[in-house]
């Protein structure tokens, strides 16, 4: 996908997605896998299952949680909460509640995995036993993304590309297909640097480059001259996109074009998505369900549908994410906003767990130059 | 109850009755509240001395004693820099609020200036408002390239690039001024309005002008006045969160409450290092408020005399005009245009730095208000209740502690009292982000964790002085003869108070609870610390649409939280007048 404009996708979206809520109808229970069945009354004894992550909006939840409650038919009186902050507020939270040994979540998703490991190590996760994980393993590893089963899986994955107003001055033309072009001299005063130093996942995305080769230090100083504007946070920089206050963002998720379309249908015409021919970092999300969280079961069944065909497809159309559901379709709507992985060179790191270790030396780097 | 006991004549008790005299309603009560008060003060700062020699390893799951985090506090850059601007930002803040709010108080107080008890009441109301949404409503009005005053410059005025910038700095500067004028204003007016008019008269008799007598006659005299308020500015806008988050952060300008924000919940993570942030800027802060209390407090009012007389109202001449347009020019600047702004941007489905016709609607306030909705946003909808209940139980609890707090503090003399008296000036010189901190590590392995309960602990912690100060101020002007001639007729201490005590109260005690009601509606600092899944506050939904979703429905809520205060404030004003907002 390079360059591509997103058509009227928006109301297509908003269709489908009432669609696929229509069609999480209670499923039989003979299509369910032996794993979800034990789990289905457990869950609903337990009456209410929460999730901490950087990633669902609340339009996604708004859907998720009730086409999770519908497929295992778990009732009216069931609770899914979904409880999102930044990607290190969200392992802050759970680091901070495995310590005291007080827990408030179930589930955990978030791309940390560092964090995984470690804590996997110290026995702070339930133990799997999935009827869906074996349908994506070997898509991940292709991928080279990091997973521990059987306490952790990797239900979607995402990765940054460059996202730009074609409406605002001086972008009528421009066209972003290496990071050669989102670092020009004439981007001056048009473009955000992403602030390496609260996220993981930009951490590891800049590690990824490095180790495909890529000049970071030089791409980096090229971005400085452009005087970024310095922000974290996916959202805010879409906003910044919208608005032209900043009309070019090298590190964003074509997922929140899609979710603005959706808002206002006339910005399909003017958001543009681009990709990289040095490589897309695949960032997967690692999820996990915490031990000693309140509602164990039901996180457990969470997880299954979050790798069940019917759950991958709601977060796929909410959120635009990439799935390793072994011959998955994603539906038509979300196709615009997704990469076609077999068409780009996907980069991924050696040692995701290993790479924690260069956080600081590349973040004070990052901050040597941008703060 | 005996009376006896109540009037300090243990000599006449046995001794075995000793320890039943000592224990009385009167005692308990006071005992109790004072020690709730040491505890919820004492407990989270003594944890913090604590955490902030803990060294968190890599991983962030163990941790060593050592003093690496004010090692690599000292060291660091960033948080070099953050001390720095940190500085200069109280700096601006405390010389913008002080001469607006000087000069407002003086127009106010002492000149013929027209409507200038209508306008007085606007003149506080940013106090009443969310720095965080006044912060939000600058950039919607004055960012470079998306602000609605820049748009305008250019469309009508031809002007290239913009005309203002407040994403830096001086915006930071210039809102949290505005916003904080009024602290300033309420220190000084009291003072005006109180003082003896025969020193100007000396002064206009010896032949000074009007220039003259106000700069060196009137104000040296409410100079403590200016000092006092002036010194909570410094200190208030060096623990302001909201205002360098929204202005600062994302443009280089990093202060010391978003770094310790940053290394506290960000993606380090590392509550150690940020209680040693925490503790850095709360020595500083808290020297200051002890500065204020101590030394110059003491000194103000000393130009009220016995003397009954009214203050002189200075002719201003065709001048007076001027001093309305000022007055006016602040309210316009301080609390409409933001609020026009914000209320502009809100009614777009997203963005673009320009108004759409065609675009308006009304659907953000319908995600940020109707729960029942598919597609409401949570963190709004909860914020709304979790606040109000939070701000309606908060205000109730602390104002109920505040008053044996109060009666032991100056109807009980000795050390407990004193030191009581210190513990309740100490929680304001720790800004809300620091507290929290403490909070946090304290009871995190508590069943109150990720509860409302913690958030309302933290509030109370943080402000209970705020309720506990009103009812000081009355306590201290009725005289304990009262008091004292009720137990003398045989009322137990419990009936003195219902019946003498509290009626003498009741306009502290409203005043204080009003006041912590407001506060507590628009807290963001401690929730944005202690919130969690289901215990969103009004400010933490501001917070949470603002980073996770766009800048109209964050104008939304926005909005949605200013009208609530504002409707606080028109409600407190009529039950209580005019008077009780400036008291």
């Amino acid at each position: 996908m390079k360059n591509h404009t997103v058509h009227h996708a928006a109301t297509a979206g908003a269709v489908l997605f009432a669609g696929l809520f229509a069609v999480t109808a209670p499923v039989h229970a003979a299509d369910l896998t032996p794993q979800e069945k034990a789990l289905v009354p457990l869950a609903m004894k337990e009456g209410s299952v929460t999730i901490i992550n950087p990633l669902f909006s609340d339009e996604t939840a708004n859907k998720l949680g009730p086409a999770f409650i519908k497929y295992y038919g778990l009732g009216n009186d069931f609770k899914f909460n979904n409880l999102r902050k930044g990607t290190g507020q969200v392992v802050a939270q759970v680091r901070q509640e495995i310590q005291a040994g007080r827990f408030t979540v179930d589930v955990i998703l978030v791309s940390a995995p560092g964090f995984f490991d470690e804590a996997a190590k110290r026995g702070a996760f339930e133990k799997l036993d999935s009827g869906h994980w074996k349908n994506h393993i070997d898509l991940a590893k292709q991928a080279g993304q990091y997973s521990s089963y059987p306490h952790v899986v990797v239900p979607l994955a995402y990765t940054f590309q460059p996202v730009w107003n074609s409406s605002c001055p001086g972008m009528e033309n421009f066209k972003a297909e290496s990071y050669a072009d989102v670092v020009q001299p004439s981007l001056k005063g048009k473009t955000i640097a992403s602030d390496i130093t609260k996220s993981f996942t930009y951490t590891n995305t800049e590690l990824s480059l490095m180790e495909a080769g890529v000049d970071t230090n030089t791409m980096w100083n090229k971005l400085k001259a452009t005087e970024p504007i310095v922000e974290f946070r996916t959202e805010p920089k879409m906003q910044m996109v919208i608005s032209c206050q900043r009309p070019l963002d090298m590190w964003n998720l074509s997922g929140r074009v899609y979710q603005n379309v959706l808002k206002k249908p006339e910005l399909a015409k003017i958001l543009k998505i681009g990709s990289y021919k040095e490589g897309q970092v695949m960032l997967g999300n690692q999820a996990a369900v915490i031990k000693g969280s309140p509602h164990p079961n039901a996180g457990k069944l969470l997880l299954e549908f979050l790798l069940s065909k019917t759950g991958t497809d709601v977060v796929v159309v909410g959120e635009a994410v990439n799935s390793f559901l072994k011959g998955y379709q994603p539906p038509e709507v979300a196709k615009p906003y997704l990469l076609d992985l077999s068409k780009h060179k996907l980069l991924g790191l050696k040692d995701w767990v290993g790479a924690q270790k260069q956080f600081k030396p590349v973040r004070d780097a990052w901050l040597e130059r941008f703060k | 109850m005996r009376t006896g006991a109540a009037l300090g004549t243990p000599r006449a008790a046995p001794a075995e009755g000793r320890w039943r005299s000592l224990i009385t309603q009167e005692s308990v009560t006071t005992v109790l509240a004072s020690l709730v008060i040491a505890v919820v003060v004492l407990l989270p700062l003594a944890t913090m001395v604590v955490s902030s020699f803990r060294v968190l390893d890599g991983f962030g799951f163990s941790a060593h004693w050592g003093m690496d985090n004010y090692r690599a506090m000292v060291n660091d850059r960033i948080i070099a820099k953050a001390f720095l601007n940190t500085l200069i930002i109280s700096t601006g803040s405390t010389l913008l609020a002080t001469v607006l709010g000087v000069s407002l108080a003086w127009i106010n107080a002492r000149t013929n200036c027209p409507w200038r008890e209508k306008l007085e009441p606007y003149n506080l109301v940013p106090f009443f408002l969310s720095p965080f949404v006044g912060a939000i409503a600058w950039h919607d009005l004055a960012s470079p390239k998306i602000g609605l005053l820049n748009a305008w410059a250019r469309d009508y005025l031809g002007v290239q690039g913009h005309l203002l910038n407040v994403d830096n700095i001086y915006g930071i500067i210039w809102v949290t001024g505005i916003f904080f004028t009024p602290l300033v204003y309420l220190f000084v007016v009291g003072s005006l309005r109180r003082m003896d008019p025969s020193l100007e008269d000396s002064a206009r008799t010896t032949g000074a002008g009007l220039l003259r007598t106000t700069l060196t006659v009137t104000l040296p005299l409410v100079l403590p006045g200016i000092l006092s308020g002036a010194i909570i500015v410094f200190v208030t806008s060096a623990g302001e969160f909201g205002v360098p988050f929204k202005l600062g952060t994302p443009y280089g300008w990093e202060t010391l409450t978003t770094q310790i924000f940053s290394k506290a919940v960000g993606d380090d993570a590392n509550y150690f290092m940020g209680a040693a942030m925490s503790m850095s800027l709360g020595v500083i802060t808290a020297f200051l408020v002890w500065v204020q209390q101590r030394i110059i407090a003491p000194r103000e009012f000393t130009t009220v005399t016995g003397k009954g007389f009214r203050p002189n109202v200075i002719d201003l001449g065709k001048w007076k005009w001027l001093a309305l347009g000022y007055n006016l020019a602040f309210v316009l600047f301080a609390v409409v245009i933001p609020l026009l702004g914000l209320l502009i941007v809100s009614l777009h489905p997203v963005w673009q730095g320009r108004i759409i016709p065609a675009d308006l609607t009304l659907q953000n306030y319908a995600r940020v208000l109707f729960w029942w909705q598919g597609n409401h946003i949570q963190a709004a909808t909860n914020g709304i209740g979790n606040s109000i209940i939070l701000a309606f139980a908060g205000a109730t609890i602390a104002m109920a502690l505040a008053i044996p707090v109060s009666y032991m503090i100056h109807r009980t003399k000795g050390y407990g009292s004193r030191m009581l008296d210190f513990l309740c000036v100490v929680p304001i010189g720790f800004p809300g982000i620091v507290l929290a901190m403490g909070v946090l590590i304290t009871y995190i392995k508590t069943p109150i964790y990720a509860t409302l309960w913690i958030l309302l602990l933290g509030y109370i912690t943080r402000f209970f002085p705020y309720g506990q100060r009103n009812i000081s101020s009355i306590m201290l002007a009725i005289s304990e003869e009262l008091d004292q001639s009720s137990r003398m007729a045989g009322a137990s201490w419990f009936t003195t108070l219902k019946r003498v005590t509290l009626p003498l109260l009741k306009p502290g005690i409203f005043a204080g609870w009003v006041l912590l009601f407001i506060i507590f509606l628009r807290e963001l600092p401690i929730s944005i610390i202690l919130y969690s899944s289901g215990t969103e506050t009004l400010s933490v939904g501001v917070y949470y649409l603002s980073n996770f979703e766009n800048e109209p429905l964050t104008a939304a809520l926005s909005i949605v939280q200013t009208v609530i205060l504002l409707v606080c404030i028109v409600v407190f004003r009529r039950l209580a007048g005019r008077e009780a907002l400036t008291a």
